[in-house]
């Protein structure tokens, strides 16, 4: 009873321990994950996912995953599936003969801690194996059993692959280790080749499938990269523990009961702390900026950033588009550190994050086609082909575009989904073009479209992309600014003088920043007083700057940033910049 | 001991009563699953009743089968009742002989297959009228009926597409996959995810022989494939004297010969919303291939450097090549101003050669020209109009023409395009379906349409190829692409050609 007790409180242990670890480290990543998920509530939608191998089990995996979108959710899930994961495979266990503590059955959910997957398909399918093996070993009659897990591993191929094999070989397993199988074990053997041959005969009868996808599927991990090394050491994990524990299971190491539980419970204890502490998910910031920019939130990544600094490019880009939308990039800048273009815009995007970025800094710009394109290729080039948040910038751009059956489309895929539905539900009375045109964002987008075609991917040369967005519409402020953040952060001080130059002529005030570099141009590139004088600078900015350069060579550099570290001119003469 | 007897006897009793009851509890419970799900379906079987509302208009249905012309082998013409919340449909799809057909569902009226391909049978060449009802808020309207008009030529039983994301660089999942048109059933002859995400394209068959057909793989495994019957031949198309591997092909009647362009292409992406990219070439030739000597034929080759030549095709007696050709111009600057004509020179099937001048048919003074296909009587040419350029997919304004080759007569097909893209285009072998792609959707995702020419060369009002749920092409996220009608299934396995494609070699093709 004393025992029981202590597997229920190291179980719930666990629990709470999975459920930190991932909201603490992985928060943020199963949220950028949730976007390429997307669960219809059509016909069609259970239809096609039946209609390939592990169908089921994909189709529960995509309904649960659906609760990523609410923060506790994928903490919540995955607490859920390891924990259970854990309990089955001790209850397997003891069914097999082991009085093995439950610590020990917790060591292959333990390995998700180590190996995170990026979707739940995989702990999913462990979870039915363990439980439809559990189903068929409490069956006494062992033809009974017998039929049972021959059929449930046909079934299951089809329904929940690749979980055959887990059952298959845990129902071996368990006719070898245990006296109640004796008589059995050969027919445990036949199980197992039919766990592998199933898929055999249903790729030349029911599927046209690759031989992976046949074996695999395609949903337990992205099917255009190779299968991971930890999915073999999660499957090995099983059979391995459970013969560990069935050798053992008549040594005693700790006779005192209690001293063995404390043991026991610091020891898992000890891991489950030491992983919540020490892992670091490298791409987090950029996961939880993104997050961020898809609820709008601009303004916490940039509070985020000053009190955090800027971990990876990744960030970085989100950032400048926060200072973008936020009206901060003049301001705040070079309060972070920039690293060029590629600072600015990924450059020729084809990863996940990068598409995702790209489109979203078009969009920004008022590129409405290049938004449209990195959009569309993030859609198709995900691993399901779907991603949620790029089909709502496709509904938008289309919106804008005037196309208004092709955002009609999107709107009736978003409809069959749970979380997008109210969206898209609002997005319908847009079809109409009157309305469209009236709706104010629709208004103000179609207000910078490009007026001049160009032939130029923002990616590969976004200066010459701004070029041709800034001739056709000076007044687009954030393609503006991010073509002035270009100039001056790669120090092209001729080329923003002509815009500075344009600005004048149409009677705009200059930000700090602007006059800042102004006075550098006029004192370092081009002494002109009298020009200097047509810009109407602040002359506060200009003394400052003056005493800048007048103490320039008695300043230490600790010095120089304490006093002028705010300014583009210390920018410019301290840091080396970005190569072009 | 009679007392632990009787106590041992009653509780075996109790455990098989026990076991009687919990039988019976589970057939209970089989029998009530079952009985809801027949109930489940019988409901959407209803039929109008009580206060029926007559319209006067004809019912806005998708896909838009009203007063089409049908082949009568086709599938059953599902389609949905367009409108808000619709409880359930109807339709009663009367026959000239007064035979009759009901359908019925919730979302889309759905016809059982084997009574929609008799009523068809039984009624070639005629009239039938269809009257559709719907069912909201506990109304029924009943609307004006429609005609099919089922003509006695059938449509070849197979069409051959790639499924592919429409557009852009990039691709994912693509394959080709033929359709059983006769019934709902879809097969991949190949995917993509076997043979390593490649890209797979151009597939062409000779004279609709599913038999015979060619298609190319770009990136991994890549080649042109060359299948006859169960042999599969893979090849390298590039040699030094080619600017590049075949593309776009065709296959000569006899079976002997593959003409195929060459083509260098570019794409750029326009930043302006009216259009969305271009795709060209900075260079193209047209060749002939002999593939039992696995020859490129020089003297029955177009390889110039002051034209661009492409699109090649035959005549169905296989003495005229038929190609697109323009005069050379710096790409992509001209992008805008390039048209090709479509010109045709005789071809020699004996000896392999080919003789100039080439004869235009159709002049590219005002428009662009491609994709010129003949009928398989010979008697007419389709081909794809757009005000400029080669690759019309992207081009709104892109039309089907059709010219009746006798005397040039552009014929009248005005019916079967739309506003939006109408694109490749191909014959059934019977000369009177043509199957086409058209993006009049949604301007965005191409799909199937078939129309029928008589023997007049009049053009049918088309119909979209029909889905089990009329619902599916929504939520669809691939176009159809190259729809190729063939006279049967293609019998290839995909794993033969995953083998090839993997472990075989490319043969190189020689330059002669």
């Amino acid at each position: 009873m004393k025992r029981l007790y202590n597997d229920i409180c190291l179980l719930a242990l666990f629990f709470v321990g999975t459920f930190l670890f991932i909201r603490i480290n992985f928060h943020f990543w199963y949220h950028f994950m949730e976007q390429y998920m997307m669960f219809q509530y059509t016909d069609d939608y259970f239809q096609e996912l039946m209609k390939a191998p592990g169908g089921l089990s994909e189709y529960f995996t995509e309904y649960v995953s659906q609760l990523f979108y609410n923060d506790l959710g994928a903490p919540l899930v995955l607490a859920v599936l390891l924990t259970l994961m854990a309990g089955l495979f001790h209850r397997f266990l003891c069914y097999c003969g082991s009085k093995v503590a439950i610590w020990a059955a917790m060591i292959p959910a333990f390995l998700f801690w180590i190996f995170p997957v990026e979707s739940v398909a995989f702990p999913v399918c462990i979870d039915i194996a363990l439980a439809l093996t559990l189903a068929g070993i409490v069956i006494r009659q062992k033809t009974s059993r017998s039929i049972y897990f021959l059929a449930i591993i046909i079934v299951s191929y089809l329904l929940f692959s690749p979980a055959q094999f887990l059952i298959a070989l845990l129902w071996l397993l368990y006719e070898v280790l245990t006296e109640k199988g004796k008589g059995l074990r050969w027919i445990g053997v036949v199980g197992l080749i039919l766990a592998f041959l199933v898929p055999l005969v249903a790729m030349r009868t029911f599927f046209i499938a690759s031989m992976r996808d046949a074996f695999f599927t395609k949903n337990l991990y992205h099917p255009e990269y190779p299968l991971p090394k930890s999915l073999w050491l999660v499957v090995a994990s099983f059979p391995v523990c459970a013969l560990l524990a069935y050798a053992v299971r008549e040594r005693v190491f700790l006779k005192n009961d209690m001293a063995r539980m404390i043991v026991m419970d610091v020891l898992i204890l000890g891991a489950m702390t030491y992983k919540i502490t020490y892992t670091h998910h490298p791409l987090e910031q950029a996961y939880r900026y993104d997050y961020y920019a898809r609820q709008n939130k601009w303004q916490a990544i940039v509070d985020h950033a000053e009190k955090h600094g800027i971990e990876d490019r990744d960030a970085l880009i989100y950032l400048n588009l926060a200072l973008s939308h936020t009206g901060q990039m003049n301001e705040k800048l070079f309060n972070f550190p920039q690293i060029g273009e590629i600072g600015f815009i990924p450059h020729d995007a084809k990863s996940r994050l990068a598409l995702i970025e790209a489109s979203e800094v078009a969009w920004q710009l008022g590129q409405t086609n290049s938004s449209q394109r990195f959009a569309f290729v993030g859609v198709l080039s995900s691993e399901r082909r779907v991603q949620s948040r790029l089909m709502k910038r496709l509904v938008e751009s289309y919106l804008v575009d005037g196309e208004y059956r092709a955002a009609g489309k999107y709107i009736k895929i978003l409809e069959s989904s749970h979380h997008y539905r109210n969206w898209a539900k609002q997005q319908e009375a847009l079809l109409d073009s009157t309305v469209c045109a009236r709706t104010k964002w629709v208004a103000d987008k179609r207000r910078y479209l490009p007026i001049t075609d160009n032939p130029i991917d923002l990616t590969i040369s976004l200066p010459s992309g701004v070029a041709f967005l800034i001739d056709d519409h000076f007044d687009n402020r954030p393609a503006f600014e991010y073509g002035m953040a270009y100039l001056l952060v790669y120090k092209q001080l001729p080329a923003f003088m002509h815009y500075m130059g344009l600005m004048r002529d149409k009677g705009m005030t200059f930000p700090k920043l602007y006059q800042e570099a102004i006075c550098l141009y006029f004192s370092a590139v081009h002494r002109d007083p009298a020009e200097m004088a047509t810009f109407k600078l602040d002359q506060n900015l200009v003394y400052r700057f003056a005493m800048f350069m007048h103490s320039l060579s008695s300043l230490s550099p600790q010095e120089a940033a304490q006093q002028y570290g705010d300014t583009y001119y210390y920018y410019a003469q301290f840091n080396p910049g970005p190569k072009e | 001991m009679a007392i632990p007897i009787i106590i041992m006897h009653s509780s075996i009793l109790d455990q098989r009563n026990r076991n009687m009851k919990k039988t019976r509890y589970i057939l209970f419970a089989v029998l009530a699953i079952f009985l809801m799900a027949a109930t489940s379906a019988c409901s959407s079987h209803k039929r109008p009743s009580g206060q029926i509302v007559t319209a006067s208009s004809k019912p806005s249905i998708f896909p838009d089968y009203t007063d089409v012309t049908i082949p009568y082998n086709i599938a059953p013409l599902d389609f949905r009742v367009n409108g808000v919340d619709i409880d359930n449909c109807y339709a009663s799809v009367k026959g000239d002989n007064g035979t009759l057909l009901e359908g019925f569902g919730k979302q889309f009226v759905r016809f059982d297959m084997k009574k929609w391909h008799s009523l068809l049978d039984g009624n070639k060449g005629k009239k039938l009228t269809v009257t559709v009802s719907s069912l909201k808020a506990g109304k029924w309207t009943t609307w004006a009926p429609f005609s099919l008009f089922v003509s006695a030529d059938q449509i070849d039983s197979h069409l051959v597409y790639r499924l592919i994301e429409p557009g852009y660089e990039k691709w994912h999942i693509v394959g080709i996959y033929q359709r059983d048109l006769t019934s709902y059933d879809e097969k991949a002859i190949i995917r993509n995810d076997m043979v390593g995400y490649n890209c797979m394209n151009c597939h062409s068959f000779c004279m609709q022989n599913p038999d015979q057909m060619m298609f190319h793989m770009r990136a991994t495994n890549g080649g042109t494939y060359i299948i006859d019957h169960n042999a599969i031949e893979k090849l390298d198309t590039k040699t030094d004297s080619t600017i590049s591997n075949m593309t776009y092909p065709y296959w000569h009647p006899s079976g002997k010969y593959l003409t195929t362009s060459l083509n260098t292409i570019k794409q750029f992406f326009h930043s302006v919303t009216e259009s969305k990219m271009e795709v060209f070439d900075t260079e193209s030739d047209v060749i002939v291939y002999d593939i039992q000597k696995k020859q490129i034929l020089k003297n029955a080759s177009v390889i110039t450097k002051d034209k661009f030549e492409t699109f090649p095709s035959f005549s169905p007696d296989g003495k005229w090549l038929y190609y697109c050709v323009t005069d050379s111009c710096t790409m992509p600057d001209s992008y805008a101003s390039i048209r090709y004509a479509i010109v045709r020179v005789p071809f020699d099937a004996a000896t392999g050669t080919i003789h100039q001048p080439a004869d235009t048919i159709v002049s590219n003074a005002v428009h662009s020209s491609s994709f010129p296909r003949i009928s398989p009587d010979g008697r007419y040419l389709m081909y794809t109009r757009t005000a400029f350029g080669q690759f019309p997919i992207w081009h709104k304004d892109a039309d089907l023409e059709m010219v009746r080759l006798s005397d040039g007569q552009q014929m009248d097909i005005s019916t079967v395009n739309s506003n939006d893209t109408e694109s490749y285009h191909s014959w059934s072998s019977n000369s009177h379906w043509v199957a086409f792609s058209s993006r009049r959707d949604n301007g965005l995702y191409t799909l199937v349409y078939f129309c029928h020419i008589d023997k007049d060369g009049r053009a049918g009002k088309p119909f979209m190829m029909p889905q089990r749920d009329p619902n599916s092409n929504d939520y669809k996220l691939y176009s159809y692409n190259i729809p190729e009608l063939v006279k049967g299934k293609v019998k290839v396995s995909p794993y033969a050609i995953e083998q090839v494609a993997k472990k075989d070699k490319p043969d190189k093709v020689q330059f002669k």
